[in-house]
């Protein structure tokens, strides 16, 4: 049987070319590591980014993904007239089209000054550059005006005048040359979003915080998302006009999820409920000039692709649940799951967790039954012939059963515990509760060190 | 065929009669040919309820249930025990805010059941109260039941149910619909 070989796909570059050297070209290819991750940025006064985008075809058409890039620039906050897209068969190419905004086919119709693009397209070889420039100026001196007038040349002569410089452009221009060497780009590992707002357009309240503070969280989860990732720990910064030459923080607001989040209106709702409480404490002494927000921590965004057929997307749900009621409330303290513990003391055999319901243990360890009902700490007991008094109501004693001796923890420094456990039937003797049904009880008997019998106590009821 | 004005009033009737009877979608009740409708407000009375109550969650085994107490009572060994698994709980265990975490559980709809003491009901405006909880429930398809000692004389629980005994059956003491 042949085993098929896979197909290995003609290279395909987008390039974006921004026009403005302001743009966190960083951050966007940040989020571009959505589509792939084979890119590339330039930086400095044309900042771009480059996707060569042949190893996700399977995912996506050309057409498809420059939509969806598109899209993804207009959620940045970009206009169309910010940027150009444009894409051909290798880097330089790519490059060479978004500059001069023309389609790969009329590479040959562009002028000898695109020649800089085709051989230095990364702004990375300073050297090189005096070269180009008389290259440039030569070939001008000959009469050629557009780059596929370099291509009639003699290419013996070309070549031994202007070396391997020409050898390289004959390639990019023929376009199956070798392939134009670049770094693939690392993300930062610092997760810092920032607003500066404009002098005239000073903030005081509440609200439009907030407001900006949704497209700071939009873009940090956009990033996170490239990076297959979730946010975790975020620290929200409101920073104050310079007063006395120094920078001024109104507050710093931390919060740290239970759960990984991915849901910019959950993330939103936590930190409005946090900073209302600080703009209700204290007022602002000066108006706001600045935003940033901080990912302090990133978690693997697992339910990527696990709920990806779950309809009812009941685990982000639950994650949201918990970030709501952590606003208010204490997580693991006051919202919690249980899971049973193997200790012999009833009130320590549980322990309070918060985690995804599916990773809640449930184990059932081989006990006699126990009553649904605990009190802790127990409540003592008082027994006078077949009548047990509890608190101020009488209970007639029907009958033992059950009967459980549980002890240890002795290296503790109360010297441990020692129980023997009954379950006892009563039936209620008060006058007004005569008439009602039997129930159980879960009664103990202490030992105390010395061999002394201690007190009756009731610990739970069935 | 023509059909008289007095068949097409009959057949209204009728209609509007079997309207009223056809029970809501709900849970089969352990113990009772009954069911409980989804997003009803059920009180249980007596001694058997607790136990009660987790034999209809080890029988809806596929369920999550919210338990919401001012310090809790419940004894998680025991739950384990009545073959209802942990992982399917969360417990809301706060004085303060007792109200609000009863009503984000509801919102979220998350749980088929919610579990909370009949002191949780505020002694004035009650009925307002219990309407907005039931209004909440019916959106989330959420059943809230209040474990009660004696008889609550609220207008605004559709259910009330008493167990007098461990282990036994269930009588349907109030029952608004389903």
């Amino acid at each position: 049987m042949k085993k098929s070989r896979p197909e290995t796909r003609a290279p395909l570059y987008f390039c974006i070319l921004f026009f403005s050297p302001e743009v966190d070209v960083g951050g966007v290819a940040e989020a571009c590591l959505r589509f792939t991750p084979d890119l590339t940025v330039r930086r400095g006064e044309r900042p771009a980014v480059f996707l060569e985008a042949s190893r996700c075809l399977s995912l996506y058409r050309p057409d498809s993904l420059e939509a969806r890039i598109r899209v993804l620039l207009r959620e940045w906050g970009l206009e169309e007239s910010d940027y150009r897209i444009a894409r051909a068969s290798s880097l330089p190419r790519a490059w060479l089209c978004a500059v001069e905004g023309i389609s790969e086919a009329m590479i040959e119709e562009a002028p000898v000054s695109a020649i800089r693009a085709l051989l230095d397209p990364l702004a990375s070889y300073a050297e090189e550059e005096r070269k180009i420039r008389i290259l440039i100026e030569t070939l001008f001196a000959l009469g050629i005006r557009r780059l596929g007038g370099i291509r009639k040349l003699p290419p013996d002569s070309a070549t031994s005048r202007f070396g391997e410089i020409y050898a390289r452009l004959l390639d990019e221009l023929r376009g199956g040359g070798e392939e134009f060497i670049w770094e693939r780009f690392r993300p930062s590992e610092k997760f810092i979003e920032r607003i500066d707002l404009d002098p005239d357009a000073v903030v005081w309240d509440l609200e439009p915080t907030l407001f900006h503070l949704k497209s700071l969280i939009d873009r940090t989860l956009r990033r996170a998302f490239g990076r297959g990732k979730s946010l975790v720990d975020l620290e929200f910064r409101i920073e104050c006009e310079r007063r006395r030459n120094r920078r001024e923080f109104f507050t710093c607001t931390r919060i740290r999820f239970t759960f990984p989040q991915s849901e910019a209106g959950v993330i939103l709702r936590s930190f409005r409920e946090k900073l209302g409480y600080e703009f209700s404490r204290k007022e602002l002494e000066a108006p706001i000039v600045a935003f940033e927000l901080e990912a302090l921590e990133l978690s693997p965004r697992h339910s990527l692709q696990s709920d990806f057929v779950d309809s009812d997307q009941s685990r982000e749900g639950f994650r949201e649940l918990i970030s709501e009621l952590g606003a208010k409330l204490d997580l693991e303290k006051e919202v919690f799951q249980v899971e049973l513990a193997p200790i012999w003391r009833p009130e320590r055999s549980w322990r309070k967790i918060l985690k995804e319901p599916s990773e809640v243990r449930s184990t059932v360890f081989p006990l006699p039954e126990r009553p649904l009902t605990l009190f802790s700490p127990p409540e003592p007991l008082r027994r006078l012939g077949r009548y047990f008094f509890h608190q101020d109501r009488r209970y007639a004693i029907e009958s033992f059963s059950q009967i459980e001796r549980l002890s240890g923890e002795w290296w503790e420094n109360d010297g441990g515990f020692t129980r023997t456990y009954y379950r006892v039937r009563v039936r209620p003797a008060t006058e007004s509760e005569e008439g009602e049904s039997h129930r159980d009880f879960w009664v103990f008997r202490e030992l105390l060190p010395g061999g002394k019998t201690g007190g009756i106590f009731l610990h739970g009821v069935y | 065929m023509k059909t008289s004005p007095e068949t097409l009033a009959e057949l209204r009737k009728k209609v509007g009669a079997i309207a009223r009877w056809a029970p809501l979608p709900g849970w089969a009740v352990p113990e009772s040919e009954l069911a409980l409708p989804r997003g009803a407000l059920v009180e249980l009375l007596g001694v058997g309820s607790l136990e009660w109550l987790f034999r209809l969650f080890r029988t809806h085994s596929e369920t999550r249930i919210a338990w919401i107490e001012s310090k809790l009572s419940l004894f998680p060994p025991a739950i384990a025990q009545r073959g209802v698994p942990l992982s399917r709980m969360l417990f809301l265990e706060t004085v303060r805010e007792r109200n609000w975490a009863l009503s984000q559980a509801l919102r979220s709809k998350l749980f088929h059941f919610a579990v909370t003491p009949v002191d949780l009901i505020p002694v004035r405006g009650t009925d307002v109260f219990l309407r907005k909880l039931q209004i909440q429930a019916e959106r989330s398809g959420t059943t809230l039941f209040f474990l009660s000692d004696t008889n609550t004389p609220s207008f605004g629980i559709s259910h009330r149910i008493r167990i007098d005994r461990e282990g036994g059956r269930p009588e349907f003491l109030k029952r608004k619909r389903g």
